[in-house]
Formats: structure tokens, sequence, C-alpha cells
């Protein structure tokens, strides 16, 4: 995954604001990313358009050597539902539908996996992240940090190779923040892109690098021993 | 995805109050459409039947001096056909072989002037002398009881094919024993009492005498001239005109009959546009309050056509839940009228329905629409980023 000169620009009634600018980096898989910064830096922005959830006013993006800039909607949910798992502060679950249905919503429109391996899978996902008994629960009845490793859960539904999550702790108690970063970095360990957004000292711990944004430029990045 | 992907989704979500209540209103509105549409296509169908009743279509004139201009009379085009007046009334003769309740029936006895007029339903048409075709729902005993037919007193097609009845001559005195041969259905208001016999038969019976004014009997002395169609009535009675004779109707219908059509077309119409409009905003809303859920499905990489398909399936259900619950409330709403308001008239064979064809052109248009109007405010709401769908 690698991005360059990447530049996003609302604008707005009277002026215009750069919420990224000149943003190029690679990331590889098998590596946990942190990408810190203050408020408004622009880390939402950078993860959203990494995420395929946005597009970047200029720049080029290569996702596994192909331009998704030049691809049309269809192919992007194409690479959102089989590559990218994304998780949200704010979970973003369907308050209609139960925990492992939840689960199972990217798995409906991936014919690679068959559909009576569907419901088997969402449990196994759920056993992942602790929540097994849980699975017949409606969010609802669920606490936030919970819903965060339902939304996690969802988010690896397919089996992704980037995992994106944008403040995924930012709502949760220090004992959810550890099992969430706990699975992530098993994963990255498994060969998976994991980039985290988090204002957390905490994801310190876990990442392999850490970017800091500022103003939304890359200040500077730093490998972790 | 397939479609019990979908109905995984849908089964969670298409149970809630704003459907429920939507299906509720709708149900009314189309209950009330189908309705309206049954009673225009009743009113007009009625009309229509009324109008090319023989009835409508003969002109009496005088009786011609001479063969040759009783010949130009047939000439004219549109003339079917050219009888004595006598066989323009029918005849009430009792019959002692139909008994009910300690009465005897009444069969109203008719020519067959035309037969191509005859729709058979069982049984066969006339073929030989002394054989007759009656109502399909024969009673010939609605007379006896205040016009109001013995309920359950309907003879079966089948049971009456092969019954016999004398009728005795009112010239002669002699006794004629007619065969039910068959059974027609009626394209007019014919009495449910009615059999129609050859007009030799019918000649047979019915006297040449239609009144006596005081000691002398006053015979038909008139000319019945059919023609083939109301719309041709006005021609016809022109030519007549010119030859020198003074035609007129048999029977005028009365035209305030065309227009009780307008009462159930304007309720249509009206109706009509609140259904629009409540379609319009109901689906316009649902979707607005969908958004969020389209940004999830759209953020774990559900395609817009997808969504579409998953959209339009939730609202056909709905629209067709409710068309299903107007079909069951027309019927019974039919079944009523037509033993309660149409009682009074089942001496004739009236009965409201659904018009199948009409119905069918409106329930595709409400279907077309409901696809339409899904996809235009899809539309809408596709040309908003994932993250504001998200954020809503
Ligand atoms: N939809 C938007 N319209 C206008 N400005 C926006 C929008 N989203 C973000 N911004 C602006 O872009 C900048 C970066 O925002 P964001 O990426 O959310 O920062 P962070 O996540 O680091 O707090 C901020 O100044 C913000 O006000
Ligand atoms: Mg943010």
């Amino acid at each position: 995954m690698h991005v360059e000169n990447l530049e996003k620009l609302y604008k707005m009634a009277e002026k215009e604001i750069y919420a990224l600018k000149d943003f190029t980096y690679t990331f590889t898989k098998g590596k946990f990313y942190a990408i810190t910064g203050h408020s408004g830096s622009g880390k939402s922005t950078l993860i959203r358009i990494l995420g395929l959830i946005d597009r970047p006013s200029k720049g080029n993006y290569l996702f596994n050597n192909q331009d998704v800039t030049k691809l049309n909607d269809d192919e992007l949910s194409d690479i959102r539902n089989k590559e990218i798992g994304f998780i949200f502060q704010e979970f973003y679950l369907e308050s209609e539908m139960k925990a492992y249905e939840n689960v199972m919503l990217p798995m409906l429109i991936n014919p690679e996996i068959n559909k009576d391996e569907r419901e088997q899978r969402a449990l196994q996902l759920l056993e992942l992240v602790q929540l097994k008994e849980r699975a017949n629960h409606f969010p609802k009845q669920l606490s936030g940090g919970e819903q965060q490793r339902i939304c996690l859960a969802r988010a690896l539904a397919n089996n992704p190779n980037y995992i994106l999550a944008d403040e995924p702790t930012g709502n949760l108690d220090t004992a959810n923040e550890e099992i969430v970063f706990n699975i992530l970095k098993k994963l990255s360990t498994e060969g998976k892109c994991v980039i985290v957004v988090s204002h957390s000292k905490y994801v310190l711990k876990y990442a392999d690098y850490v970017l800091n944004l500022k103003d939304g430029k890359l200040e500077q990045s730093n490998e972790l021993k | 995805m397939n479609l019990s992907d979908y109905f995984f989704i849908l089964k969670r979500k298409i149970i809630n109050k704003r459907n429920i209540i939507f299906i509720i209103i709708l149900s009314i509105l189309v209950t009330i459409i189908l309705l309206c549409i049954s009673i225009m296509y009743f009113v007009n169908s009625t009309y229509n039947m009324l109008i090319n009743d023989i009835d409508n279509r003969t002109l009496i004139i005088s009786k011609p001096a001479t063969e040759e201009e009783y010949q130009h009379i047939e000439d004219i085009k549109h003339v079917l056909l050219v009888t004595s007046n006598k066989y323009s009334d029918g005849l009430s003769v009792d019959v002692k072989e139909f008994k009910y309740d300690g009465k005897e029936g009444i069969v109203t006895l008719e020519p067959l002037l035309i037969p191509a007029d005859l729709e058979i339903k069982e049984g066969k048409s006339i073929t030989n002398e002394l054989e007759v075709v009656c109502h399909s729902h024969f009673n010939p005993f609605f007379n006896q009881f205040n016009y109001t037919p013995v309920n359950n007193f309907f003879y079966k097609d089948k049971e009456i094919i092969g019954k016999e009845f004398n009728v005795q001559s009112r010239n002669t005195k002699d006794v004629y024993s007619f065969k039910i041969v068959g059974t027609f259905i009626s394209h007019n208001l014919s009495t449910i009492d009615t059999c129609y016999m050859s007009i030799n038969d019918f000649d047979k019976i019915k006297s040449n005498i239609a009144a006596l004014s005081g000691d002398t009997p006053i015979y038909y002395n008139d000319l019945m001239v059919v023609v083939d169609d109301v719309t041709n009535l006005e021609t016809v009675k022109q030519e007549l005109t010119n030859l020198g004779y003074f035609p007129f109707s048999a029977y005028t219908l009365d035209d305030s009959y065309k227009y009780m059509v307008t009462i159930p077309l304007f309720i249509c119409l009206i109706i009509s546009i609140i259904t629009f409009n409540i379609l319009y905003n109901f689906l316009n809303k649902k979707i607005k309050y969908q958004v969020k859920s389209l940004g999830i499905l759209k953020c774990v990489g559900y395609k817009n056509k997808v969504i579409f398909k998953y959209e339009v399936l939730e609202n056909l259900i709905l629209l067709i839940i409710s068309i299903i619950i107007s079909f069951i409330i027309s019927f019974i709403s039919f079944l009523i009228m037509n033993n309660v308001f149409l009682l009074e008239y089942k001496q004739v064979t009236l009965s409201i329905h659904l018009p199948y064809i009409y119905v069918l052109f409106f329930l595709i248009g409400l279907i077309l629409l409901v696809i339409f109007l899904t996809y235009y405010f899809l539309k809408k709401i596709f040309n908003f980023s994932i993250q504001e769908l998200l954020n809503d």
C-alpha cells in the first residue's frame, strides 16, 4: 500500500482547508502502524482515504500495485469488502441485527465464503474477540467495549489483509483497550497490515512504526524497537 | 448475493412500527382504489349492457301497406330484423311443474328474435320445435316473493336441463309441452325467470290480441324494426322518417346512468393523488431514516446496485402485503355488496367484481412507481460520500 503526495482539500463557504497535504508513505503487510497527532491534524481524513471510504483531492494511491484513484465505485466496493477491514470509533453496528449477524454482513456479498460456513466463521471470530457467548445479543445489549470488539470481528469477516482503525479505543476502558490492541498486534504478526489512529500512549507498546501528523502533513515517522 | 441473503438482512429490519403503519395506510388506500375501479367498471358495463339491450335497439312504426314497402324497410342499412310488434313483449305463464312452498312457478317466455345474441352456458341452443333455453340463474319464483328471489332456490344449470313444463295457448287453449335444452348467460337485463323459444313456438301460445278496448280487440298492428347497434339508431330513424314513417323508440334509456361513473372516477383520482403523496413521502423518509445503515453497508463493500435491489425488495414486500390485504378486504366487500345491495336486483344477473385487466394495469403501475421512487431517492443518497452517510 503506497501513497504519494496525497492531498485532501475541503472547500468551505469562505475558506479552503487542507486536511491532508503532501503525504507520501508506504505501508507493508505484517506491520503495525500507529498514526498520532493533535485533533484536527488530518488523521481521520488519512485513514478514510487509505480505507477507500473517501477519495483524495489529489495524489496517487497504489493498492496492491493497482491505482485505486482511477477505479469506479463498484470496484472500490469490492476492495473494501475483501481486502480492507475498517474499525470506527463509533462502531457503526446495525442495531436491528444480532452480534453474529453483524459479523456475517460482509460475508453475504463475498462469494469466496461458502454459504454454510458463514455462521461458523462468524462464531469463530466472536470467539477471537472473546464474545462468543454474546452472539445472540443485539448491540443495544452490549457495552461500548463489547460493541467495539463486534466491530473488530466484522472487520475481520472476509479475512482482509489490511485492518484500519480510527481511534478504536477512544471510548473504551483500559481492559477493553488491551484486548483490542492485543488482537490487532496478533494480526500484524500473522502478516496483516494494521494501521491504527490513536491518541492513546498505550498504542506505542504495540506499534512497529509511529507516524506523527501535524496540520495535514507527515511531521515525522519512527520505527519503534 | 442471492435472494435468501437479502432475506437474511430483511428479516431483522422489515418489521418495525413505520412499516406497519405504512402497510395499514396503503392497504386502505389501495382498497378504496380497487373498489372505485370495480364500481366504475360495474356502472360502465351495466350501462353498456342496458343500452345494447334489444329494447333499446327497437323502433316501432305502423305497418306498411304493401310487401314492397316492407322490403324497403328491411333493406335499410343496419336493420337486423323487421317483424310484428307482437314479439316485443314476452309472456308470463303459470307453470305447475315448478312448485315451492305451495306456490306455482311463473315463467317469462320470450321469442328468440336474434339467435346470435344468445350465449349458451350449459346444454345446447334451440334447434327443434318445443325446445326452450332458460336463464343460467333460473328461478321461477322471484315474482311470488316480492321480487326477492328465495335465496336458496336457484336451479343449478344441470338440474333444469331436461325438465319439461306445459303451457296453455292463449289462442286455441291447446296445451304444449316445452323441454328445457340449455341455459343462457344474460347480456341484458332479462329477468331470471326468462326462457327463450323459437318464434314459431311463441306464435302458438301468444294471442294476436294486444288488448281489449270495450268489446273490440286491438291487434298487434305495428312493426318493430331492430337495429344492429344503438349508435346506428338515429340513422335508421332518419331513414324511416324519409320513407314517410313516424318511428319511435320502444324504450329510451335514462342518460344519467352514464354519469354515475363520474363519482367513483373522482374519488379514484383523489385517492390516487393521496396514494402517490404517501408513497413519495414514506419512501423518501424511509431512505433518509436508513442513511446510516446504508453507509454501513457501503462501508463493508456493498455495491450500489446490491443496495438498490435490497431496498426495492423491501419496498415491494411492503407493497405486496398491502395489495394482498386490499384484495381480501375488496373480496369481502363485494361479497357483502352482492348479497345485500344487489339482492333487490337479483332478478337479473348483476354482480360487482374486480375487473382483472384494469386491476392488473393499476398494480403494475403501482409496482413500477415504487421501483422508480426507490431508485430516485437512492440515487440522491448515493451522491453523498460514505462518511457523510455514516455521520448522518
Ligand atoms: N467533511 C469535512 N468538511 C470540512 N472540513 C473537514 C471535514 N472533515 C474534516 N475536516 C477538517 O479537516 C481537518 C482534519 O480533520 P480530521 O481528519 O478529522 O482530523 P483528526 O482526525 O486528526 O482530528 C480538520 O481541520 C477538519 O475541520
Ligand atoms: Mg479523527
